[in-house]
């Protein structure tokens, strides 16, 4: 076939643009870190991408969730160990009372001491962390627990909560309902004779010269009140199990979507230096090409 | 003896002249677009049967008879249907690339990320929905989720307005193209007899035509005498030397239409005005349409959930976006506290008795996640989505709800533990209306609370709805998500398909080319091959007339 000068530079032409362009499209890839700079250059792996991120960036949403579920059944726990510790002492305390002899004058102080624990009890029950009360259903603005007195004694609790529970998303199908709320922990469901506090003030009440009256009432339903204190923390402790098992699940399925999508979208520098590298030898071929032919002329070999 | 050897020297001489003029002219021409290579065809001269020819006995010589155009022109042809095709094809790429510019958001802001951003402000502030600090954040993650969607939206408003205005020149210049060809036609008829001029007209007249099949699939007719007549859609552009104006209008519809000086309107078929008209008309209106659809689902079912929770500030029934489509979505809630991530739970009644229990209802329920504490008592008739179901005293609060469930197919059931009424519709989207008929409404008054009491602020239940919606199906089992990937992988698609068949039809058209320019191309190894024949043909002829010459001079000076 005839080759005309024209069309053998055009060739040349087209052949270097060529392999410039592929050396743009590498350096870009290497510069970026990314292997999809536009959705055309791999449609079938952008949706996969998209896919990907979406659900890891849900998945950062739960693994939020779990850490603050978390955080909150830890800290329900410290204080319901509190609330505990205070009712033991509330135990000791009214079988001391109770073993006091007439004529001691202690029926004051251990009234006193009675009181300082209810009034413990209270302060836990309006424990408050940054800025919320814990203890107050859904309305975590007001003070769960508001006090009446006599001047002397607190007289009264009355809770200003909602028993609404706190629901969080554990997860697209799991929802952990954690209903710690200052009626079902320190009233509990069934009237008066469940209320700590009502328990707490009809010790204090009980309380005279003579010992404690009904002391073996009292100290039945406290032992209850007790009892079913331990029981909550129990469930909080599954609870606390739970979400470390999940935790740790999630961190691996995290894991292997960052994996996956570190997969799809990051370029593999190895890969792309050695393209680099044998698209410049062509590059660096076909200018050399150029420069040979562009020297040779059939003038050179006419007088 | 005669001077008839210095007529043939003279005549040699003359015609190698000749031919190496028409070798320097195609080295000067060389690189000029749309040169052909001419040839001079230096062919016997046979004086046989003129008188001179009878004086001489019959001698033979030489001299140019024609100045050869070497065109192929069964390939400018071929090459001229391909190009309409590859017009047609490039003019479409050229735009797709840009729509896939304008959706290459593989960086982490991109549309997509903004929305999985968005979807878990959501999360996040729900969970304690007091901190005013965090609800901020979905109004910051909202304003750059609607700033990305009306800047594609933009864009590609842009990019076809970019569109037309390239139409407007394109046609322009297929009319000044269709004008030159008029004007070289005119002047093909009067140099017809000159063959230098003549093919220099034909050069101008192939490259225009060339020109003229990358914009539109014109029909090209040849003239006995050489000039051309170009149709479009079976009507003259150019006829002999007259041409006729093609106008790009748009349309009611707002599209473009192509009409001639005479109202008739052309329809092109190839070519990169039909490549155009193709992103104009279609390819970006389907993406604008579905980048539409996008944002206005969003704003709705955003909009659904938010209006039916309740704000910090007790505020309920507002909306979380405003507007209805990609161009005009804008966040409507300025003040924080007024984001509904409370839902109208309300608190359950503590003491319920189940036997003989008789219950009333009223209000909506936009969600099946909504649930009631109720305090059923008396008796009457409740309507659920417009189904009545009636019961008596003797009924048990189970029985009453298993025939409300049987008589309208939803679920609904009493939830002993949180002391509930739960009712679920089979259908995610379908919401539930439930209002009493007949019967004592304020002795239900969880029910009533509906209407006047609020959500209380620690409850993030609506917001965390809002954040579930990020992967809710919700056309044909499609999240957001995957209906804003699958647009952005459509364009990529169809971007790489246009480009793929481009890049074929691009390879075929310079193969033709190629072949075509094999031809008529010009190559110096060529011309200086004939220039050194055409010189020493020269000179040979010149020794041979001075030879002749000295005969002469013999023969003269011997005589004188």
């Amino acid at each position: 076939m005839r080759l005309p000068d024209s069309l053998m530079y055009e060739n040349l032409l087209f052949n270097i643009n060529k392999s410039k362009s592929k050396i743009n499209d590498i350096q870009k890839e290497i510069a970026s870190g990314q292997k999809l700079l536009t959705p055309d250059s791999d449609p079938t792996a952008y949706t996969r991408l998209a896919t990907a991120k979406a659900t890891r960036s849900k998945l950062s949403g739960y693994q939020e969730n779990i850490e603050l579920a978390h955080g909150k059944l830890s800290q329900y726990d410290d204080t319901l160990g509190s609330v505990y510790d205070l009712m033991l002492q509330l135990k000791t305390t009214t079988v001391a009372a109770g073993n006091a002899t007439s004529g001691d004058n202690g029926a004051d102080v251990y009234k006193a001491k009675v009181e300082n624990i209810l009034k413990g009890l209270i302060s836990l029950g309006n424990t408050n962390v940054d800025g919320t009360y814990a203890f107050s259903g859904s309305l975590t603005d007001t003070p769960p627990f508001e006090t009446a007195d006599n001047g002397q004694y607190i007289t009264e609790v009355s809770y200003k909560g909602d028993n609404q529970s706190k629901i969080y998303n554990l997860d697209a199908s799991e929802r952990m309902e954690i209903n710690l709320s200052g009626r079902e922990v320190f009233l509990g469901t069934a009237g008066n004779d469940e209320s700590i506090f009502q328990i707490t003030m009809d010790i204090r009440d009980s309380i005279s010269e003579n010992g404690v009256s009904n002391i073996d009432d009292h100290l039945e339903k406290l032992q209850s009140a007790m009892d079913r204190m331990l029981l909550k923390r129990g469930e909080v402790g599954n609870d606390v199990q739970h979400l470390e098992d999940l935790e740790t699940f999630m961190d691996t399925m995290g894991l292997n979507l960052d994996t996956r999508i570190s997969g799809l979208q990051d370029t593999d520098l190895a890969e792309a230096a050695v393209k680099l590298v044998s698209m410049q030898t062509i590059y660096n071929a076909s200018l050399a090409m150029a420069s040979k032919l562009g020297q040779m002329s059939i003038l050179d070999y006419l007088r | 003896m005669s001077f008839v050897g210095l007529n043939i020297a003279g005549n040699v001489m003359r015609a190698t002249r000749s031919a190496m003029d028409i070798s320097g002219q195609n080295i000067a021409n060389a690189d000029t677009e749309g040169y052909t290579r001419q040839e001079a065809v230096i062919s016997l001269l046979v004086s046989g049967s003129s008188l001179e020819s009878s004086i001489t006995g019959g001698n033979v010589s030489t001299r140019m008879t024609e100045v050869k155009r070497y065109r192929n022109e069964l390939m400018d042809g071929n090459y001229r249907t391909e190009n309409q095709i590859l017009g047609e094809r490039e003019g479409l790429d050229k735009y797709l690339t840009e729509v896939s510019s304008i959706f290459s958001d593989v960086s982490d802001y991109s549309l997509s990320d903004t929305l999985n951003k968005f979807w878990n402000s959501w999360n996040t502030a729900s969970q304690t929905p007091e901190d005013v600090a965090l609800r901020n954040q979905i109004l910051e993650q909202g304003k750059i989720l609607v700033s990305s969607i009306k800047l594609k939206a933009t864009g590609l408003q842009e990019l076809k307005e970019t569109v037309t205005k390239d139409i407007y020149t394109q046609v322009d210049e297929l009319n000044s193209l269709t004008e030159q060809l008029a004007s070289v036609n005119s002047q093909i008829s009067l140099a017809y007899n000159n063959v230098s001029q003549t093919n220099t007209l034909l050069d101008q007249r192939d490259l225009i035509l060339d020109k003229l099949s990358k914009i539109a699939d014109v029909q090209v007719v040849e003239q006995k005498d050489s000039r051309v007549n170009v149709y479009l859609d079976g009507t003259p552009l150019v006829d002999g030397n007259n041409s006729y104006d093609v106008e790009a209008q748009i349309n009611s519809d707002n599209e473009i239409t192509f009409v001639k000086e005479n109202g008739r309107e052309v329809e092109i078929k190839q070519g990169l005005l039909k490549g155009y008209k193709e992103a104009r008309d279609e390819y970006i209106p389907s993406y604008m349409d579905e980048l539409n659809e996008f944002a206005s689902s969003l704003i709705e079912k955003v909009n659904q959930y938010h209006s039916t929770g309740y704000g910090l500030d007790e505020s309920t029934g507002l909306n979380f976006f405003s507007g209805t489509d990609a161009f005009d979505i804008d966040v409507n809630i300025t003040d924080p506290r007024q984001l509904a991530l409370s839902s109208t739970t309300l608190e359950s009644a503590t003491a319920i008795n189940l036997e003989g229990e008789t219950i009333t209802t009223t209000g909506t329920i936009a969600d099946q996640a909504d649930s009631f504490g109720i305090t059923p008592e008396g008796s009457g008739v409740v309507s659920v989505n417009g189904v009545e179901v009636a019961w008596t005293d003797s009924q048990t609060l189970n029985e009453i709800l298993d025939s409300i469930g049987s008589a309208t197919g939803i679920t609904v059931k009493f939830d002993s533990s949180s002391q509930k009424i739960i009712l679920s519709s089979p259908t995610d989207s379908s919401s539930i209306t439930v209002s009493d008929v007949s019967g004592n409404f304020a002795a239900f008054t969880g029910l009533a609370g509906m209407s006047s009491t609020t959500g209380s602020v620690g409850n993030g239940e609506n917001g965390v709805r809002i954040f579930e919606l990020s992967t809710e199906k919700l056309w044909n089992n499609q999240s957001f998500t995957d209906k804003y990937t699958g647009l952005v992988s459509r364009i990529g698609y169809e971007t790489s398909t246009v480009n793929t068949t481009k890049g074929t039809q691009e390879q075929y058209v310079e193969m033709i080319d190629e072949i075509r320019k094999s031809e008529s191309g010009v190559s110096i190894d060529d011309e200086m091959m004939s220039m050194i024949k055409y010189q020493t043909t020269y000179q040979a002829a010149a020794k041979y007339a001075s030879v002749i010459d000295e005969l002469f001079q013999t023969l003269l000076s011997d005589f004188g």
